[in-house]
């Protein structure tokens, strides 16, 4: 399983930050590496999937002339759940299964971040950054180990592609949770409004193939982060 | 051998083949099926099962809303079917015990998510009353991993119904529930709770429940449940690692370790009850009745997360007592628990075991200040709490919401009070602190003492208080008034240790009331003190003295092993002087400007107390700490800073701010404030750090910040307003599934007609968005929100 990950990437922390190449001191230097590190220290990072066949991928209706029209229900049809939208449609194309997953980073995570936003605002939000980049390089871990076992078999494993990405509505969080049992499986919970519990979760879809597939980098359009992203507003994107 | 009792396996397990899906809710899909959920149960009575459960496990409202089905119909149909095959197996001479089966409610609970323990309690109090009308014998709560939310379940059992109460958590492999709950914080809070059993189940296979089993007896006498896994499920194919056999062998571990009650959760079905059965019958022939060692419980209280147990020296910090700090006090009148909570954290950090919380002083609602603070403390510390206060209604409130187990501090040898708190105590369950003084005025030496804090003990044990749960308090009197008393207090102290059994508190810092050099005063009556046998020392931890005498009598007293961390700590603060330089001498090379701008906070309070000795306070805000932060504010804006360094900025001019304020109070006159503002995160959101951010800087600029925190309802948000006269209001949501709570929360604003402000902010939001919900102002961050207050208190 997924090694022990010590330290989140600095850079791509700063990056959370806002970070523009302002001159920094070696205090606050050392103080981002240090929030890594306790972050890191404190992660407890849970995985739970389920590979699940694709029963039908709705997206477009039947061509009836040169222009094709968006299916009445567009969606996914996996033989657990059914995750609507056009664009979870588009990403699951022309695959067969799909793995339908959930991860967190933990409670203790949680309560490092509430303590701090009490006694230090600054360590605080540095820390804030440590455990969404942590996330993103665990999650990246495991996928890889998850495409290495598929390649095995000849299989092709597209990207993740999560609630919120597109018009695939973080309402289905709910329901994801169940289907994996995360509550049990995990320690991850749902809010009434649909957030993750603890905060620093994610639960993602991704397509298995028999054909290679093209792991093309998510546009702004299938980005959570699309209308609240502080690059956008700046007229930068962030992969940048 | 232990008698043994046998649960089922596996309900959820059993329901997949018969036509129920992942996802599904398992009491609805058994209430229209009660055919098959009384077969199963039947298999399960003919392996062996004589404790069957209810498959009632996410029969609560919260599960059930929108289903269309009460919880009392859902409870009531799947209760039923057990009922039903308990009927049957007594046909055939077979008792079986029908256990109502609660889960968690599904949210997690406050801090981390909405869960309030109040809706808990009412969520649990519904299916247990329908459970038990229903026909179930025991009331049995599972898999739960909230401590907090199964202390909920126990207080509406056990104050709603008569039947017995069992309770197991679910503990990854570490040994800690996935909240951090360790085994001993379970088994100290059950045990104090009166539960009848309890124990593990879910999550990892028997191996693992053979070493919780062995802590969990360290801390409790009563039965103990093992109901784990059929081993770990396989990630691909979701099939558990042991079969029936090899689950009933290392099963045979477990109940040898002490557990009584025996059964299996997910991936086991009959086959598995009737392999454990089989294998203890086949060992109990061949083996001879041994019964395991009893072993003494040791006393100790909790947190959620952290035991401490009373078998050494342990610290309590007493900084949470508003008696003389004109500070705290005002913030608990404000409802300030930042101030607080931070006063739980720095006592942590320096090394306090535990926290007494007092918040008793004129004009304040004691019992509701003191759920308040108890919450909040919990929310940032693992210490366990000490609930000090002199009204019986407080001590009931602050232990009622905290998690673990409490010490209350504390009863007298009054008849009165000894009568109004002992059935407290005991209901919690709690510790106890006994004051050696009752209604006819202080003790004269320590044959009183002794004699008053006999009368507690002998009390307490008509209670079921046992004597090592109790602790007590000698009484320091000031050696200035009473030079005569000190060696009675020490007298005292040695002789309830040694004659009484008990475990002996003071609070050090009177002695030396009114006396130069009461440091010297004060570590020198704890050094003696300690030395007579006083083990719960209060104190101030954040005294370096005081922490240096108790580190120093522990390497005396043998209580730190070969002295290790006697060493390692005074060779760390030997090597501390050569390198930190002190805020003196950093006072002279920066100005107060410079030095918020590098984030330097003892620098900048240095510089504060400096300049007070010239200059007026509010001239040192308007002309030095304002201007300083207006600097970074604007460098943040034009990029030239980034928000980390904005904030650090903040942090150290909050560092002058509290020079300030201490010396505006302590010259009797009100606070610099410019004016009142409400900050809080809508309801229905968790994402707190944006508020926050803002609540920092507003409060530099010397606003008042009424910090409401996350998750508020629109009412709350409105009466806290009206009750206030508050006239500027902010409000945060991070997600646009909570922007609707933020425009809920503005409308019900202005229906109330309550004239204000408001201004808005967080990441999905924008101008347009934010007029379109009809706010004032739209702040894109912390400095806008600056302008704002500016521009409305001008």
């Amino acid at each position: 399983m997924t090694a022990h990950i010590k330290q989140p990437n600095t850079g791509e922390v700063l990056r959370y930050l806002g970070y523009r190449g302002q001159e920094m001191s070696s205090q606050l230097a050392a103080q981002i590496e240090a929030c890594g590190r306790e972050v890191a220290g404190a992660a407890k990072f849970a995985v739970i999937y389920k590979h699940l066949p694709i029963e039908e991928i709705s997206a477009e209706k039947a061509c009836a002339g040169d222009t094709a029209q968006p299916a009445d229900d567009p969606g996914a049809r996996l033989s657990e759940i059914f995750l609507p939208g056009k664009d979870i449609a588009a990403h699951l194309k022309g695959c067969s299964d799909a793995i339908l997953m959930a991860a967190t980073l933990g409670a203790d995570v949680e309560r490092l971040l509430l303590k701090n936003e009490v006694s230090d605002m600054s360590r605080a939000l540095i820390m804030d950054a440590c455990a969404t980049q942590l996330i993103e390089e665990y999650l990246d871990a495991f996928e890889n180990e998850l495409r290495e076992s598929m390649a095995g078999e000849s299989l092709y494993l597209t990207g993740r592609f999560s609630p919120g990405y597109g018009d695939l509505p973080i309402e289905i969080q709910g329901e994801i949770a169940a289907v994996l049992d995360t509550h049990r499986k995990i320690g991850l919970t749902v809010s009434k409004t649909h957030l993750l519990i603890p905060r620093k979760s994610v639960t993602a879809v991704l397509g298995i193939s028999q054909k290679p597939v093209r792991l093309s980098a998510r546009g702004c359009d299938l980005c959570s982060k699309k209308a609240d992203c502080s690059f956008r507003k700046e007229k930068r994107k962030c992969n940048e | 051998m232990n008698d043994v009792i046998y649960l089922d396996g596996a309900m959820g397990t059993m329901l997949l083949p018969l036509g129920m899906t992942a996802g599904d809710n398992p009491s609805l899909f058994g209430m229209k099926r009660p055919e098959l959920l009384e077969k199963i149960h039947m298999d399960y009575i003919t392996a062996g099962s004589r404790v069957i459960l209810t498959n009632t496990f996410s029969a609560n409202a919260d599960k059930l809303s929108g289903s269309g089905f009460s919880v009392k119909e859902v409870v009531s149909a799947n209760v039923g079917a057990a009922v039903s095959a308990k009927r049957r197996a007594a046909l055939s001479g077979i008792n079986v015990r029908v256990a109502l089966d609660i889960g968690p409610i599904g949210e997690l609970p406050e801090p981390y998510g909405s869960l309030k323990s109040d809706h808990a309690y009412d969520i649990f109090r519904e299916i247990i009353i329908a459970g038990e009308a229903a026909g179930a014998d025991v009331i049995y709560f599972e898999t739960m991993s909230a401590l907090q939310e199964l202390r909920a379940g126990i207080l509406a059992a056990k104050e709603n119904s008569r039947l017995p109460v069992w309770a197991t958590m679910s503990f990854e492999a570490g040994g800690r529930t996935f909240l951090g709950t360790t085994v001993a914080a379970m088994g100290i809070t059950l045990d104090a709770m009166g539960v009848d059993a309890m124990g593990f189940n879910c999550s990892v296979g028997p191996g693992e429940f053979r070493l919780f089993t062995r802590e969990l007896r360290r801390f409790t006498d009563r039965p103990i449940i093992a109901k784990p896994n059929a081993g770990l499920p396989d990630p691909v194919t979701g099939r558990y690692g042991l079969n029936a056999e090899a689950f009933a062998a290392q099963m045979t571990d477990v109940i040898a370790e002490g557990a009584s009650l025996a059964g299996g959760c997910c991936g086991t079905d009959p086959a598995y009850i009737k392999a454990l059965v089989d294998a203890q019958n086949e060992r109990g022939k061949d083996a001879p009745e041994t019964q395991s060692p009893a072993l003494a419980k040791t006393p100790a209280v909790c947190s959620a997360v952290k035991a401490v147990c009373f078998d050494g020296i342990r610290i309590v910090g007493e900084r949470i007592n508003p008696t003389g700090k004109k500070r705290l006090r005002q913030a608990l009148l404000d409802g300030d628990m930042n101030y607080v909570m931070n006063l739980a954290i720095e006592q942590e950090e320096a090394g306090a075991d535990i926290l007494d919380i007092n918040v008793g002083c004129p004009g304040i609602d004691e019992p509701a200040v003191m759920e308040q603070v108890v919450k909040a403390v919990q929310s940032v510390t693992d210490l366990p709490l000490q609930i000090d206060s002199s009204d019986p209604a407080a001590i009931e409130s602050g232990l009622r919401a905290c998690c673990g187990r409490a010490i209350v501090n504390s009863v007298d040898a009054s008849d009165e009070k000894l009568a109004a708190l002992l059935p407290i105590v005991k209901k919690y369950g709690a510790a106890v602190v006994g004051l050696t003084m009752d209604g006819s005025g202080m003790p004269k030496n320590a044959d009183e003492r002794v004699a008053l804090a006999a009368k507690i003990v002998k009390k307490a044990s008509e209670f079921g208080i046992a004597p090592e749960d109790i602790i007590i308090d000698c009484l320091t009197l000031t050696a200035a008034a009473q030079p005569d008393q000190t060696k009675e207090t020490l007298e005292g102290v040695r002789r309830v240790r040694n004659e009484l059994g008990v475990h002996a508190t003071l609070g050090i810092s009177n002695i030396s009331f009114g006396l130069p050099a009461r440091e010297l005063l004060n570590g020198t009556f704890l050094a003696q003190a300690l030395g007579a046998g006083l083990d719960f020392p209060i104190i101030n931890p954040c005294s370096r003295p005081m922490m240096d005498v108790i580190a120093a009598a522990k390497a005396l007293l043998g209580e730190d092993n070969d002295c290790l961390g006697f060493i390692k700590t005074r060779s760390e603060q030997e090597v501390l002087p050569e390198n930190t330089k002190t805020a003196d001498s950093g006072a002279d090379t920066y100005t107060i400007e410079s030095a918020v701008s590098k984030g330097l906070p003892d620098e900048v309070s240095a510089l504060v107390k400096k300049m007070l000795a010239e200059r007026d306070e509010l001239e040192i805000v308007n002309s030095c700490l304002i201007p300083a932060l207006d600097k970074v504010g604007k460098q943040y804006e034009s990029g030239k800073i980034f928000l980390p360094q904005l904030l650090t900025a903040a942090n150290a001019a909050c560092a002058g701010f509290d020079v300030i304020k201490e010396s505006i109070l302590s010259k009797g006159k009100s606070d610099v404030n410019r004016g009142d503002i409400i900050l809080a995160t809508v309801e229905g959101d968790i994402h707190d750090i944006g508020k926050n951010i803002v609540r920092v800087v507003l409060e530099n600029y010397g606003f008042h910040v009424i910090d409401l925190g996350k998750d508020v309802p629109a009412q709350k948000i409105v009466e806290t307003a009206k009750e206030k006269n508050v006239r500027l209001i902010g409000l945060s949501a991070l997600m646009t599934t909570t922007v609707p709570a933020m425009e809920k929360t503005i409308e019900l604003l202005r229906r109330e007609g309550h004239e204000c402000v408001v201004m808005v902010g967080g990441a999905v939001l924008t101008e347009d968005y934010a007029e379109k919900i009809g706010a004032d102002f739209y702040t894109k961050d912390a400095t806008a929100s600056v302008r704002v207050a500016e521009e409305f208190f001008k």
